[in-house]
């Protein structure tokens, strides 16, 4: 591994203490696993959203899924760019190196960059038509948002951040992005199920990211793969996805209000 | 009418510019200043004097330029155009004559290194002389020369005020500790011309608020902002804290690993720490690999650690020479309000006293190891550090939790880190303005206040997640 002579060096290599315990380990999983299928396929999990609570950002959200997901996003608004044409937005993914639940992600490696520099060209794809970049011609808008914690469907819950610091920190746009995973289980005529917590996650043999322009109905962005089964069922899961965002809606719409209630008591210092 | 500085290129201090002949006179005439025989014609540079140039074996005694090294007096004033000019001119030669004159007198007078030139001497008293009259003829405001009087007031200058100064503000301590800032001066007008003042001179409107010995968020030189710790949010990592200062937000967290010691230090385990500024904390910080002060930041950290024993490496062995715990401790900035240190050193603490590891034993009949992950154990802690950070303003106040504007006036920080038992663990001060000896020790002080409000505070937290 090449030398980060930025950072601190540790040991060359370390394991995680479960990849010895991993024995024990899973045979409670798979208790777990027989538990989880239980679940309503269609349940959605508690949502939190705040807007507006970082102070260095013009626009900033946090949202935390109930699985354990923490995504805290900021967002500027438009700064003088060099090049001309149309305004752009840069898109920024990070990963927390205590987000994952097995070995430590280290910070610098090749891998971790590519998975992350992959998870901002999602991003960007899924806000793009939701902002008005019309509008800026020749300005850059930046967006970055770091992942906390990874409890499962960590991209969708990053979309739907990333669209309420934009629109918290004024930037005008046609509607809010929102996001919603799902997956499905590797059991032959198993269905698809929303907001698959992080084991959900692992197990999975097909996973789908949706992004969703709610008011306007559109789609913005479609991502994922895996094995599927028939086109139908690909379509059913599609529809599953885009009610999902639809309910989540109204929260993220709520989170939006009290941020800007708040910002009109507290006086500007 | 003859001007002497003319005639017999005497250097005089006063050149008097304006009475110059319009032709040189036909013979030059020996210098009035001079008496030839007395000192030794050499002494004065004319070069007129058909007498003295023949003079053999004259040796070029000092000429007067020589009169140059000598301390010159205070150069006289410039004979202002117009009449006046006249009658200073007249009053000079008038004393000049009469310095010749009494130059056997002046002779005795002043020891000066060259040989004893007369006209040294006598032009040297001469200046004094004129001075005196000048002073007593010309009207004093005009040619006097005074040098500039010193700055009066201590410290550096303070530039002129540009705008209108503003009345004496003590901010209201509105409920929830939170005076706003330019809320204080009544009307619309006046948080408009607040912040306009702010945003021309910082340094300038800062200055006020420190005069009235407090700051524009309301609180006093000494006091901190307030803190929340969140112990044990991060439920993938094996210990984590969050830490707000104020606005400014560290989260920690940390992962523990297995790796197999270093070859020189068998029996020692490692701890890693790592502070990241992502891009999202504040608007100066880059995404990519760690800047600078990330870097810094992460190196005193684990000097922090090293310099306190807050963990003993020794600690974290579990088997000498093939196993020990690695603790990976990241910290990561949220909001970057000022102030970073403080946090870090807080939430790494907090962090630390929520770690659990799983019990690991090594397997003697196979050699491999087994991990436990029900069964848990807290790390061994055995020091507290906390971290108390300063800034210095204008080389002599110091204040205490500076905010990130704060820190940009600032002319130098002092970070002190102390332990429970008051003992000094790491002074770091990385350049800035000096202090002398009392005020480190106010700071020493303050730090060890500091410490104790902080332990209290973290128990508090840990006692209330620690299951019954």
């Amino acid at each position: 591994m090449p030398l980060d002579h930025r950072r601190l060096r540790g040991p060359e290599e370390s394991q995680p203490p479960t990849l010895w315990a991993a024995a024990a380990a899973e045979d409670e999983e798979d208790e777990e696993g027989a538990g989880a299928a239980a679940r309503d396929p269609c349940a959605l999990r508690p949502l939190f959203a705040r807007a507006g609570l970082l102070s260095q950002a013009q626009g900033s959200a946090y949202v935390e899924l109930g699985s354990g997901t923490k995504v805290l996003c900021a967002a500027w608004g438009p700064r003088e760019a060099a090049e001309p044409g149309p305004g752009r937005l840069i898109c920024e993914f990070r990963r927390a190196p205590f987000a994952g639940r097995g070995a430590r992600g280290r910070p610098g490696a090749a891998a971790e960059r590519e998975a992350e520099r992959e998870a901002a060209a999602a991003l960007r794809e899924a806000l793009e038509p939701a902002v008005r970049l019309g509008r800026y011609p020749r300005a850059r808008l930046a967006v970055s948002a770091l992942l906390l914690q990874d409890g499962g469907s960590a991209l969708a819950a990053a979309v739907s951040a990333a669209a309420l610091a934009l629109a918290d920190a004024g930037v005008e746009m046609y509607d809010l992005a929102v996001g919603c995973a799902l997956c499905r289980p590797p059991a032959p005529a198993a269905s698809w199920m929303l907001q698959p917590a992080e084991p959900e996650e692992r197990r999975a043999a097909a996973r789908l990211t949706l992004a969703l322009l709610p008011a306007l109905n559109q789609v913005s962005a479609v991502l994922g793969g895996g094995r599927g089964g028939p086109p139908e069922d690909w379509a059913q899961a599609l529809r599953l996805g885009l009610d999902g965002c639809h309910r989540q809606y109204p929260v993220l719409r709520q989170s939006l209000l009290r941020a800007a209630q708040r910002r009109r008591s507290t006086p500007p210092s | 009418m003859l001007c002497l500085g003319a005639l017999c290129q005497v250097r005089h201090p006063t050149p008097c510019r304006n009475t110059l002949p319009a032709q040189p006179p036909a013979q030059a005439q020996p210098c009035r200043l001079c008496r030839p025989g007395r000192a030794g014609p050499a002494a004065c540079g004319t070069a007129g004097p058909p007498g003295r140039a023949g003079t053999p074996g004259s040796a070029p005694a000092p000429r007067l330029g020589a009169g140059i090294e000598r301390p010159r007096p205070p150069p006289p004033p410039r004979s202002p155009p117009g009449p006046p000019c006249a009658a200073l001119t007249r009053t000079r030669r008038k004393a000049a004559r009469a310095a010749s004159a009494s130059a056997a007198a002046g002779r005795d007078r002043g020891s000066d290194g060259s040989g004893g030139s007369a006209i040294a001497r006598g032009s040297r008293g001469a200046p004094a002389r004129r001075d005196s009259d000048a002073e007593a003829a010309a009207p004093p405001a005009r040619c006097r020369w005074e040098p500039p009087a010193p700055p009066s007031g201590q410290g550096p200058a303070a530039p002129p005020p540009l705008w209108p100064p503003l009345p004496p503000v003590r901010p209201r301590r509105l409920p929830g500790g939170q005076a706003a800032r330019g809320r204080h001066i009544r009307g619309g007008d006046g948080t408009a011309m607040a912040a306009a003042f702010k945003t021309v001179e910082p340094l300038e409107y800062y200055r006020r608020f420190l005069k009235e010995n407090c700051r524009p968020d309301g609180r006093e030189l000494g006091e901190f902002r307030t803190t929340t710790v969140n112990i044990g949010s991060i439920t993938t990592a094996d210990g984590s804290a969050l830490v707000k200062l104020g606005n400014t937000t560290v989260i920690c967290g940390i992962k523990a690993e297995l790796a197999a010691p270093a070859v020189d230090s068998a029996n020692k385990g490692y701890i890693v720490p790592n502070v990241e500024l992502p891009s999202l904390c504040a608007e100066r910080f880059r995404s990519g690999p760690p800047g600078e002060e990330a870097q810094a930041a992460s190196q005193y950290i684990a000097d922090v650690i090293e310099n306190s024993q807050m963990i003993v490496k020794e600690d974290l062995c579990i088997a000498n020479g093939k196993l020990a715990w690695v603790l990976y401790c990241d910290i990561i900035c949220l909001d970057y309000d000022g102030n970073l240190l403080d946090a870090s050193v807080f939430a790494l603490l907090a962090a630390l006293k929520n770690v659990q590891l799983p019990l690991v034993t090594i397997n003697e009949e196979t050699g491999l190891s087994e991990v436990n992950l029900k069964q848990k154990n807290p790390l061994i802690i055995r020091k507290h550090p906390v971290a108390t950070s300063f800034a210095v303003f204008d080389d002599t106040l110091l204040i205490v939790d500076p905010t990130a504007e704060e820190e940009d006036l600032a002319t130098g920080t002092v970070t002190i880190v102390t332990d429970e038992e008051g003992r000094l663990c790491s002074v770091h001060k990385p350049g800035g303005s000096p202090l002398t000896g009392a005020k480190l020790q106010d700071c020493i002080t303050r730090a060890i206040t500091r410490h104790k409000e902080v332990k209290k505070l973290i128990d508090k937290v840990i006692k209330s997640i620690t299951p019954k």
